[in-house]
């Protein structure tokens, strides 16, 4: 179980790496906490001609909080749900730019980041894994059963890519295409992710079963909702773990927002296919994505300061 | 021959915290891997068969052998040429290499050995050896198997009592399929060897970390064509956890073996954990019907039992024996007198097994307890009830299929269980909780845990007329050297190969009162060596021998180098030699002070052996040296079928109160409740560190851990990712008692325990489980979020 | 760029040596490694310190962990080469030639270990969290272990010795309130242990 041969790469600025991407292309691989690359290279799934080093790469590691370009939660885009009147998508609001870099553990200990954001984080590895685990590579990664990827899908968050000629945003929604499959192009660097902060009327959470924890996830689902004057105004839902790629699950904050967590529940088993493996028949993943659904959005709507309409949730 | 060591004791029965820790804490363990026993060894990465069942329809090792780095490559075909299959307890359809020949078996069987510089450069290599296959059907389903002569390996029926008649007499029949899954008690370090052929002598020196029993030693020289002399097993230090499992790295003792031999390359192998789960070796699988005769007053009148187990591609020493290690105690701790047994062993294309912790007594107690279960509900007597009503009260007690309970107070364990869990006060809870539609549930395994196997039930797989032509087998034994230097310092030399459970620090302990010594002053070695280590057939790790034979040789040598240290000091002091007392490092003339002309020490006496024979009494040889062998008592070869396959059986006790939530199937412990009794605990720290341990591995085997196949016989459990082991999260904190029944029939009075709760675990829960869910009938193992939530639902 | 990359394309892989400096339980070595060679690979067989353990070499059993520059690290999931120019921490550093860690004692005299192959990396682990979490929960505690296969304890008795640790760390004495203290007697205020002469027929 060792891995095969390799070029080495490691760029000492940002621009050299984008040049390294540019020149290798599907030949190479990014490194950056190597928590998932490392066994798939030993256990010679992948075996890239380069390897990228980008950890010592400047100004990656750091965590911003201020004004994030992002959308207000229920956006007009597909997935996420709205009653009349509420703000559209794109607008800048308060959240927390996370560096590429950042360790899953580093992000852990920040006070003040959004809830749903918090709770997944120990959910993503084991103590040491995610002391070098990082959250641009999970969110890059693409793990059909990855937390981040769950939680940046119901934050609305949006991922900031470089390339050797241009900068651009990846909103969530249009990240994820396939199992381990983004949107990101070969010569793209992820360089931050940025994730809109419950603030004032709005509330997420994070829930999840897994039957080891930080190795195997049964499911996982993540809620952000907007109340306004004790009632749901907007809403995002999404799961994990329940299909070829994390899902935002637009139907459940249709019915997240109409009828409350329940409602999500069954629109949830509606919806989401679910896949079943030896641990799990696919129905009981939809059942549980439906549980996980209600409870997170119990929580997020409580979080949110909205009538608890919490008729039962996975914790019941 | 003990009440000298009993007289002086003090030590035994101590909590002593291990002196094999300190070297572990430091990072300073000898591990196989650790270790470079040999200059300049070169490196082995094995090509192994993805497929579950295929024929090779080409091999070429061509590009292989031309890679950068490459020693050599040995193929099935020349592990054909140069050894032969295998023995095993029962003759096999298929012949069983170290490596396949045409046809692959199972998923991760050897099928070439590339050697070269590193492993790095072995693995490129392995890389481009091509395999053609012709997949083929895989048989998965051992109760398919048995209707097939190619893979049923042995078939038999028993009869004790009238079963017929307690049937037929029978108020109220209950029973169901119990089957449980392939799991692995999977130790941390995979295997390891080292193998060194010397042309010149024709001897194989392999350095490995196998646990015994030390029969598959002559298993791998005779598929070796070896006399036993020219292979040399030596085990390292340290091993990392075995749990059964490691009893066959003799196949790579084999393997490997074969590369140094072809190659002329001392060739060192560690195997990876893809390759550990795959490969290596895996519990027996069980698919049993259980059914339980009981008269209305709850009375159990018989048992009947059919059995077929799955021992996967190749038959592996020492299986079948699976089907036979709890023969003796096949009617578990109950009085029952009327039992049928029908056991087959059928071949399939999973991964061989053989031992594993509980060996046969979780696959057993599963049924047998789960029936006892399914009695009471459908009795109406409450099951803790129903068992009392059944105990074995009486000891010695004989159990029909031949098994003695020497001593025992289980009635007396099982109102300490009772206690201790608060039972009446957890089935009102029970009731409360049900009220509320919760799933709350009980549950109760009784289990007599066999320990110190003989070595002759394993031809019970024989009829009774064939055992004959055979040379008798039975019995259990173990040696021991006790060497005492010219400066004082003592040595022990056992072949219990231990894998962490301490044994150094036992036989310190025990070598201490019968030297009247402080523990910490005598070197136990237990890493093992068939050119010097004092080693029986029997020697080895398993069966939870080492408290009773592993002692029983160290005790025994002890005696003779202090029957001879007491002669000495009587010659020295003027007395004779039984008026001597060894204590603190002195010997004493019995019943006089302590001056100068009453005592002589310990380290004088060492002297005076060593250097001054010519002062020896007369007769006395020079030295201070002992090697003695002791064997358990009560273990004769099978007659009338009839055994007693263990020569102790200690006692468990468990009461499980778990939850099952509704929403998502998830299973709560609540409660746990252990109550063991294995006779004299010789140090209750290390004691309960293998009920804790074992514990882990029965609630694992239980609630998550089993092999799984996809259809075409791939292995999904194949990365440390999809097989899961408990966590500490996961495991409740179960409360443990012990009670102390000596045993008659060891040394030091005590029965193992390394094996009790492996056993009586996944019967509690699956029990409390069934209870919870309002179950008439077993439910299929692991105990799955996913599995209890389809019931609930359904 | 890191020295002796190779820079062709296409070409078949031919693997060249990169020369690295790293410290070592506070020693300097200046080692040639090939990319590929894992951190595991390098402590154990490059500079023989097998304290570092393989249980898995896929990032899941724990057995492996040390620390590079004060993080937590598995070294089955890192390349010899990323850690040029860092200091790396394994078992073997955290005694020394002297007395054992109040960690290392913990577990010795909770019977914490077995077969003693998990046993370096929790260690590191372990001591990792009380660094940072000095009065670390049972919670935080079963979590951390949760990384860590542990196959011959059953864990209890890590958890609590690592527990015991955290206890008396947060200035508590671990004398008299901790629960399980009937079970490990020689490990009550009293050091005991191998070797300590004192009365034998005292003990549980
Ligand atoms: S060997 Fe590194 S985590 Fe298992
Ligand atoms: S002590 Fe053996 S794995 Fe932990």
């Amino acid at each position: 179980m060792k891995p095969a041969p390799f070029a080495y790469l490691r760029p000492e600025t940002e621009d050299e790496a984008l040049d390294l991407l540019r020149e290798h292309g599907d030949e190479a691989r990014i490194l950056a906490g190597g928590q998932s690359l490392v066994p798939l290279m030993s256990m010679r799934r992948v075996s890239p001609a380069a390897v990228v080093d980008i950890t010592r790469l400047p100004g990656l590691a750091e965590v911003r909080d201020g004004q994030v370009a992002g959308a207000e939660v229920g956006g007009a885009e597909a997935g996420g749900a709205e009653v009349g009147g509420a703000e559209v998508g794109g607008t800048e609001v308060a959240g927390t730019e996370v560096g590429a870099l950042v360790t899953q553990y580093g992000l852990e200990q920040r006070a003040g980041i959004d809830d749903a954001l918090r709770e997944c984080l120990p959910y993503t590895g084991h103590y040491a894994t995610r002391h070098r685990g990082t959250v641009g590579g999970s969110i890059a990664y693409g793990e059909p059963r990855g937390e981040l990827p769950v939680v940046l899908l119901a934050l609305a968050g949006r991922a900031r890519v470089r390339s050797r000629d241009a900068e651009r945003e990846i909103a969530a929604d249009e990240l994820y295409v396939g199992p381990y499959a983004t949107t990101l192009r070969a010569d793209e660097l992820l360089v931050s992710t940025r994730w809109p902060a419950a603030g004032l009327g709005r509330g997420s959470a994070f829930t999840e079963l897994a039957l080891r924890q930080g190795d195997f996830t049964l499911a996982c689902a993540a809620c952000a909702v907007t109340v306004r004057d004790g009632a749901i105004v907007a809403a995002r839902v999404a799961v994990g773990a329940v299909a070829d790629r994390p899902l935002l699950v637009g139907p459940a904050a249709e019915a997240l927002v109409a009828d409350g967590p329940r409602a999500a529940a069954a629109a949830t088993r509606a919806t989401i296919p679910g896949y079943g493996d030896h641990h799990a028949s696919a129905r009981y993943r939809r059942h549980l994505a439906g549980e996980l659904v209600a409870d997170a959005a119990a929580r997020a709507i409580a979080r949110a300061g909205g009538a608890p309409m919490t008729e039962g949730g996975a914790d019941g | 021959m003990t009440d000298q060591a009993v007289a002086t004791r003090g030590w035994i029965g101590r909590a002593l915290p291990r002196f094999e820790d300190e070297a572990l804490l430091r990072g300073r363990g000898r591990f196989i891997d650790d270790l470079e026993p040999v200059p300049g060894a070169h490196h082995a990465a094995i090509v192994r068969s993805p497929h579950a069942h295929a024929r090779i329809r080409h091999l070429d090792v061509s590009a292989a052998e031309a890679a950068d780095g490459v020693t050599g490559v040995l193929t099935g075909a020349d592990v054909q040429a140069m050894s032969r299959p295998f023995a095993a307890a029962a003759p096999s359809p298929v012949p069983y290499y170290a490596a396949a020949v045409d046809t692959v078996r199972h998923v991760g069987e050897p099928v070439a050995v590339v050697v070269a510089r590193d492993r790095y450069l072995a693995e490129d290599a392995a890389a481009r050896v091509r395999v053609d296959y012709d997949p083929l059907a895989p048989v998965l389903d051992a109760r398919a198997a048995v209707h097939d002569s190619d893979a049923l390996v042995s078939e038999r029926s028993f009869h004790y009592g009238d079963p017929e008649a307690a049937f037929a007499h029978a108020d109220v029949i209950v029973g169901g399929r119990f089957d449980f899954p392939a799991w692995t008690g999977l130790p941390l370090e995979g295997y390891g060897v080292v193998a060194d052929w010397d042309p010149g002598a024709g001897t194989l020196t392999a350095w490995c970390n196998f646990q015994g029993p030390f029969t598959l030693h002559g298993v791998a020289a005779a598929a070796l064509g070896l006399p036993g002399t020219r292979l040399r097993v030596i085990t390292p230090e340290h091993s990392g956890g075995s749990f059964g499992i490691k009893s066959g790295v003799f196949v790579y003792v084999a393997l490997i073996g074969l590369a140094s031999r072809k190659l002329g390359v001392p060739v060192r192998w560690t195997e990876d954990r893809l390759e550990h789960l795959a490969a290596s070796q895996t519990s027996t699988g069980r698919c049993a019907e259980i059914e339980g005769a009981f008269a209305a007053d709850g009375e159990l009148l018989g048992v009947r039992i059919d059995a077929i187990d799955d021992v996967g591609a190749y038959l592996r020493a020492p299986e079948p024996a699976s089907m036979y290690r709890m023969h003796g105690a096949l009617t578990g701790a109950y009085r029952v007198r009327n039992l049928a047994l029908r056991a087959r062993v059928v071949l399939t294309n999973r991964c061989p097994s053989a031992l594993n912790r509980g060996f046969g007594g979780p696959q057993h107690y599963l049924p047998l307890e789960g029936m006892m279960a399914l009695g009471a509900r459908r009795l109406r007597i409450d099951p803790l009830r129903l068992a009392e009503l059944n105990l074995v009260r009486r000891f010695p007690y004989e159990t029909p299929s031949g098994g003695l309970y020497a001593s025992g107070d289980f009635a007396g364990c099982l109102r300490e269980a009772r206690e201790l869990s608060g039972y009446e006060a957890r089935r009102e809870e029970r009731r409360r909780a049900r009220r509320a539609g919760r799933l709350y549930g009980i549950g109760v395994a009784c289990v007599v845990e066999p320990s110190i196997s003989n070595m002759g039930y394993v031809t019970l797989v024989e009829e009774e007329a064939s055992r004959g032509n055979a040379l008798p087998k039975s019995g259990n034994a173990e040696g021991a050297t006790v060497t005492i230097n010219p400066a004082g310092g003592i040595g022990v030399r056992v072949s219990t190969t231990p894998q962490g459970q301490g044994h150094g620090t036992v036989v310190a302990q025990v070598v201490a009162d019968a030297l009247g010594v402080d523990p910490s002053q005598v070197a136990v070695r237990a890493d093992a060596d068939t050119s010097f280590s004092p080693w029986t057939v029997a020697s080895g790790n398993y069966s939870s021998r080492f408290s009773g034979v592993g002692v029983g040789a160290a005790l025994r040598a002890t005696e003779q180098v202090a029957g001879k240290l007491r002669a000495i000091a009587g010659h020295v002091l003027g007395a004779d030699a039984d008026e001597i007392e060894l204590r603190d490092g002195v010997a004493h003339l019995r019943g006089s002070g302590d001056g100068a002309e009453t005592t002589v020490s310990l380290r004088r006496l060492a002297g005076m052996a060593h250097w001054n024979p010519e002062g020896l009494p007369e007769g006395l040889e020079p030295g201070l040296a002992a090697t003695a062998y002791y064997a358990a008592p009560e273990l004769a070869p099978p007659v009338d079928d009839r055994i007693s396959a263990s020569t102790e059986n200690g006692f468990v006790v468990d009461i499980a109160v778990v939850e099952v939530d509704r929403a998502t199937g998830r299973l709560a412990v609540i409660d746990y409740v252990s109550v063991h009794d294995a006779g004299r605990l010789l140090n209750p720290l290390l004691a309960e560190g293998q009920v804790i341990g074992g514990f882990a591995h029965g609630f694992g085997a239980v609630t998550r851990e089993a092999h799984a196949h996809g259809a075409d016989g791939e292995l999904l459990t194949d990365t440390l990712k999809d097989y899961l082991c408990p966590t500490p999260a996961d495991l409740p904190a179960v409360r443990t008692a012990h009670r102390e029944t000596p045993s008659p029939l060891t040394p030091l009075g005590a029965k193992g325990l390394g094996e009790g709760t492996t056993m009586s675990v996944p019967a509690a829960i699956h029990n409390a489980v069934m209870d919870a869910l309002h179950r008439d009938a077993p439910i299929a193992l692991p105990l799955t979020p996913a599995r209890l939530w389809e019931l609930i639902d359904a | 760029m890191a020295e002796g990359a190779p820079m062709a394309e296409g070409a078949p892989m031919v693997e060249r040596p990169i020369s690295i400096v790293v410290e070592v339980n506070g020693l300097r070595r200046r080692e040639h490694v090939m990319p590929r060679l894992l951190l595991s690979d390098f402590l154990r067989h490059r500079l023989g310190l097998t304290g570092t353990h393989v249980g898995c070499e896929h990032g899941v059993c724990g057995a492996c962990t040390v620390r590079v520059d004060g993080i937590p690290a598995r070294a089955c999931l890192m390349f010899a080469v990323q850690t040029d120019g860092c200091a790396i921490e394994t078992v073997e550093g955290l005694a020394g030639t002297g007395e054992l860690t109040p960690l290392q004692r913990a577990l010795h005299e909770a019977h914490g270990l077995q077969c003693g192959f998990c046993t370096p990396g929790i260690l590191i682990a372990a001591g990792d969290l009380l660094e940072r979490r000095p009065g670390a929960d049972r919670a935080e505690i079963e979590a951390l272990l949760s990384g860590h296969v542990c196959r011959c304890t059953g864990y209890r008795p890590i958890v609590d010795a690592i527990e015991r640790v955290a206890r008396d760390a947060a200035g508590h004495t671990a004398r008299g309130d901790h629960a399980d203290d009937a079970d490990d007697a020689d490990a009550n205020g009293d050091p005991g242990g191998p070797g300590d002469p004192g009365d034998p027929g005292e003990a549980a």
